[in-house]
């Protein structure tokens, strides 16, 4: 592991390398050491669950009981299209929603290795949207049982979702990046973080249908987490998308993940005196 | 290959953590008086490490010593990627293991066996590598069943052993370790060494940090010493280590305080602090006065010693001009008596001077004062080499009569120790017993009293107007030889023509003998050819004074050795209680020291300075007795008479 770039045995070292191209080694070496976060990953979730009976099935059972209070309470429309609705739109709430708020504390609840061992930067954003993509998965379980359930038909449009996680994880990547940046140099950023995404989840149409917003539908394409939702959920539902949920979800990807780089670019020799 | 390169080197924290950074810059700023350095968006930042510039190489063991806070954590951390340097270079190449905390990555919950495996991935190293090398590093550990237990039922101990042998499992290039090694013991340390050794190998490189003067110097070749930061010296390990064992330690921070209360402690005192965009003016402001104040003390040293120079400069000079000004005066003694000798006087003086009772007394002063020295300096100041006088009168019979017997003895030893070849005695007729004291037979001993005793018998019985004195001065001056000639008091004044003798009475009758006396009395009174008539008192150091001051003599010619009872009186010295004696037979004439008492006054009264003097001859006499070099008392007299 060379420290700042590689050099030989002349005395003239090279210069380093550019910040750029440091930045785009560590986001790439972060990714190719997958078993790293992975094993990473996976640590967090046994430890969330150590000395607990059902382990991460409790993951499950909160999502199933959430499920069922929200949708007992909340149902305005016919049950077995509410339900499969419902489901999948908080589970991929939960999924997004979570990766906002742990990546919050991607470098700061890292401080202990930041501080001990030269690992990428980008590990520790790998590790927080892995160990989310492992609850997905779990919650994802309940998916298919309700789809059964209440007899939603599917069909070749499910392919979509492909795709779709595979946005969504690029853009938990940079959310991960930059939120860790930006609260491990100013402190109030966690909280508002917090409430910020708290009232994202009341005006996103989560537990209620889009239509329901009335005038404000115009308004929705502003909000790039209802895209995110809407790109898995419509295509499980057996529907489609609205029309620029793509666009709108390709779009924040691209801006943010430039908008990330170049800051992670400039503040990631930093990162270690912030945490 | 491996190297660690680092070239101006500096590191600065930002302070601004907590939720009330506004709050929190405020309350610092005032605690500190606005001392630490701000940049242009108003943080506050903390020089941890500042200007290093190192140049670690294959093979290298450093040893990184310093205080807390001093920056050692701080610059493993950059030495291994972590900090990058907000100033300088930094460049290394190899294998990196670092070894900072050693609960890194360790699980609590997780067993030993797992830890391995998690710590493992922390290093970069794939678990499946890790799991071969889980036994070895077990082994290594000597945990035994501990392995299978949760890593929180572990003693520290057992945490380090566990920590370092993960750590040091994969042979890595470039190892780090931080202080937390120390806390293993004896028997790990030297386990551990061998294990670092092997995987470190023998062209690697260490950097260690740690308090501990053993363990670094079995550890480590080379030192680097940091203070505040920078570092204070580097160099071979124990060059460094005695550099920092023998500097007072600078003011460690208090136990149990934040890194960020010791880094603005750090800072507080104007060290390690900088503003951003300028180059540590405090610092460089700091080294100036140092400087500044080393060299003036410096200065101050020359200065000193300088001082000390001319002062003994001119003490010399001043002990050159006072033996200048004594031997001036002694040559001009010498030139008066030339010439007196030269105008006929030559007899006359001395063998009248020697007659006075008085200089006898200063003779015996003389005697008991300085020894032989001085006597002989008297002696040939009176020139009187010839004549070794004895005193004999009524008046003070005993002392004198025991004066007789000294100088008997002082002349019989003398002869006896091959001073002088010849000794002739010649006396009077109040012998007292002496020629009881003298040896029957003796080398080079005369006793003229058989060969001139019928010449004396017959000048003190015979009618004074056939002038027999005469015949025995021509006896006496006709001789031949120049041996010493003991002639007693009596015949001395005879000889001399100072005592008047009745020519009615025979010469040997009291009367007569009461006549010489008060001739001397009178001569003594008259003060004859400025001679000083030294009186009989028990002011001896007084008289003493007096007497050096009209002979010329520096104080310390004066000064003398009370002379003990164990030295034999073969050796022609008095005994210590001889002063208090003679002072005790002396009562019986209360009008002379009535008369000597009066006549030391007046001359005390004559004598400028005299208490001065006196009390500064008490004291050369006090560190004569204590042994101290005659050149040293000199010099003090010189200084006291200067003052």
């Amino acid at each position: 592991m060379t420290s700042c770039s590689s050099a030989n045995m002349s005395v003239n070292l090279p210069k380093p390398a550019s910040s750029i191209a440091a930045a785009w080694t560590d986001v790439v070496e972060g990714m190719t050491k997958s078993w790293m976060w992975w094993g990473m990953a996976m640590q967090d979730i046994k430890m969330r669950y150590r000395g607990s009976l059902l382990g991460p099935f409790w993951l499950i059972i909160s999502m199933v009981i959430m499920i069922a209070a929200i949708g007992l309470i909340y149902a305005r429309m016919e049950i077995t299209q509410y339900l499969p609705f419902l489901t999948v739109g908080l589970v991929i709430w939960n999924f997004v929603s979570t990766v906002i708020t742990e990546g919050r504390q991607t470098f700061l609840s890292a401080q202990n290795i930041i501080t001990q061992v030269r690992l990428p930067f980008s590990i520790h954003a790998w590790r927080n949207v892995c160990r989310n993509l492992i609850v997905l998965t779990h919650n994802m379980v309940i998916v298919p049982f309700v789809l059964i359930v209440f007899g939603v038909h599917t069909g070749w449009s499910i392919v979509a979702i492909i795709p779709a996680l595979l946005l969504l994880t690029i853009n938990c990547i940079w959310i991960s990046i930059f939120l860790g940046m930006i609260s491990a140099r100013y402190r109030d950023v966690p909280p508002i973080v917090m409430s910020f995404v708290q009232v994202i989840f009341f005006v996103t149409p989560i537990f209620w249908p889009p239509e329901a917003l009335g005038i404000w539908m115009h308004a929705l394409p502003l909000n790039p987490l209802f895209a995110a939702v809407d790109v898995v959920r419509a295509p499980l539902l057996g529907g489609a998308p609205l029309a620029y949920s793509w666009t709108v979800l390709l779009a924040v990807t691209v801006l943010g993940s430039a908008v990330t780089f170049v800051l992670f670019a400039r503040l990631r020799p930093r990162i270690a005196y912030w945490v | 290959m491996a190297f660690l390169r680092s070239h101006n080197l500096s590191v600065e924290f930002p302070i601004y953590q907590g939720s009330s950074r506004s709050l929190k810059k405020t309350v610092v700023a005032g605690a500190t008086q606005g001392n630490l350095g701000r940049d242009t968006a108003d943080r506050i930042n903390v020089r941890a490490l500042d200007d290093i510039t190192l140049d670690i190489k294959d093979g290298d063991r450093v040893g990184l010593i310093g205080a807390n806070g001093a920056g050692k954590t701080t610059l493993l951390r950059v030495l291994a990627g972590i900090y990058a340097p907000t100033r300088g270079e930094f460049y290394s190449w190899g294998r990196i293991s670092a070894l900072l905390d050693v609960s890194l990555g360790l699980n609590p919950d997780a067993t030993g066996r797992e830890n391995i495996i998690l710590r493992g991935m922390y290093m970069n190293i794939h678990p499946r590598e890790m799991r071969s090398l889980v036994d070895e590093i077990a082994e290594f550990t000597e945990l035994g069943p501990f392995i299978e237990m949760p890593a929180r039922t572990y003693s520290s101990g057992m945490m380090v052993r566990l920590g370092f042998a993960i750590s040091t499992c994969m042979p890595a290039e470039i190892l780090l370790m931080d202080e937390w090694l120390s806390a293993g013991d004896a028997r790990f340390l030297d386990k551990a060494q061998r294990r670092m050794e092997r995987f470190v190998g023998g062209s690697a490189i260490l950097v260690l940090a740690s308090h501990s003067p053993e363990l670094l110097r079995k550890w480590c070749n080379r030192g680097v010493l940091l203070q505040h930061g920078r570092i204070a010296a580097q160099g071979s390990i124990d060059e460094v280590l005695k550099v920092y064992i023998g500097a007072p330690p600078p003011e460690p921070a208090p136990s149990g305080h934040t890194k960020i209360a010791s880094s603005l402690y750090m800072a507080r005192d104007g060290f390690g602090m900088a503003r951003d965009g300028s180059d540590g003016l405090l610092p460089q402001l700091d080294n100036v006065l140092r400087e500044r104040t080393q060299f003036l003390h410096e200065r101050d040293a020359a200065l000193g010693e300088r001082n000390e120079l001319l002062r003994q400069r001119d003490l010399e000079i001043g002990l050159r001009n006072l033996q200048a000004d004594r031997l001036a005066r002694h040559v001009h003694r010498r030139d008066v008596a030339a010439r007196r000798a030269a105008a006929g006087e030559r007899l006359s003086l001395p063998v009248r001077a020697a007659g006075t009772r008085d200089h006898m007394m200063l003779f015996l002063f003389l005697l008991k004062a300085g020894g032989e020295t001085l006597v002989d300096i008297f002696v040939r100041n009176l020139d009187t080499k010839d004549y070794l006088v004895v005193e004999n009168n009524d008046i003070c019979r005993s002392a004198l009569g025991t004066w007789s017997d000294l100088a008997i003895d002082k002349a019989l030893s003398r002869l006896q120790r091959n001073q002088i070849d010849d000794l002739r005695f010649v006396w009077g007729p109040y012998r007292h017993g002496v020629d009881a004291r003298l040896p029957k037979s003796c080398a080079g001993l005369t006793l003229l009293h058989d060969p001139l005793e019928r010449a004396i018998s017959h000048f003190l019985s015979a009618d004074p107007s056939t002038d027999p004195a005469g015949t025995l001065k021509n006896y006496l001056s006709s001789r031949d030889s120049d041996c010493p000639l003991l002639l007693d008091n009596y015949m001395t004044r005879i000889l001399s023509g100072v005592a008047e003798l009745d020519p009615a009475e025979p010469r040997a009758t009291a009367a007569n003998h009461r006549r010489v006396s008060d001739a001397d009395f009178e001569l003594a009174a008259s003060n004859l050819d400025g001679y000083t008539v030294v009186g009989l008192t028990d002011q001896f150091d007084e008289t003493l004074l007096v007497l050096g001051r009209e002979l010329c003599w520096s104080l310390s010619d004066l000064l003398y050795k009370p002379i003990t009872a164990a030295k034999s009186r073969a050796a022609a010295e008095i005994s210590v209680s001889l002063r208090d004696k003679l002072m005790d037979w002396n009562r019986y004439d209360a009008a002379l020291i009535e008369r000597a008492r009066a006549h030391l006054a007046l001359r005390i009264h004559e004598y400028p300075c005299f208490e001065q003097d006196f009390a500064l001859f008490r004291k050369l006499n006090a560190l004569f007795q204590q042994g101290t070099p005659m050149e040293d008392l000199r010099r003090l007299e010189y200084e006291g008479i200067a003052r």
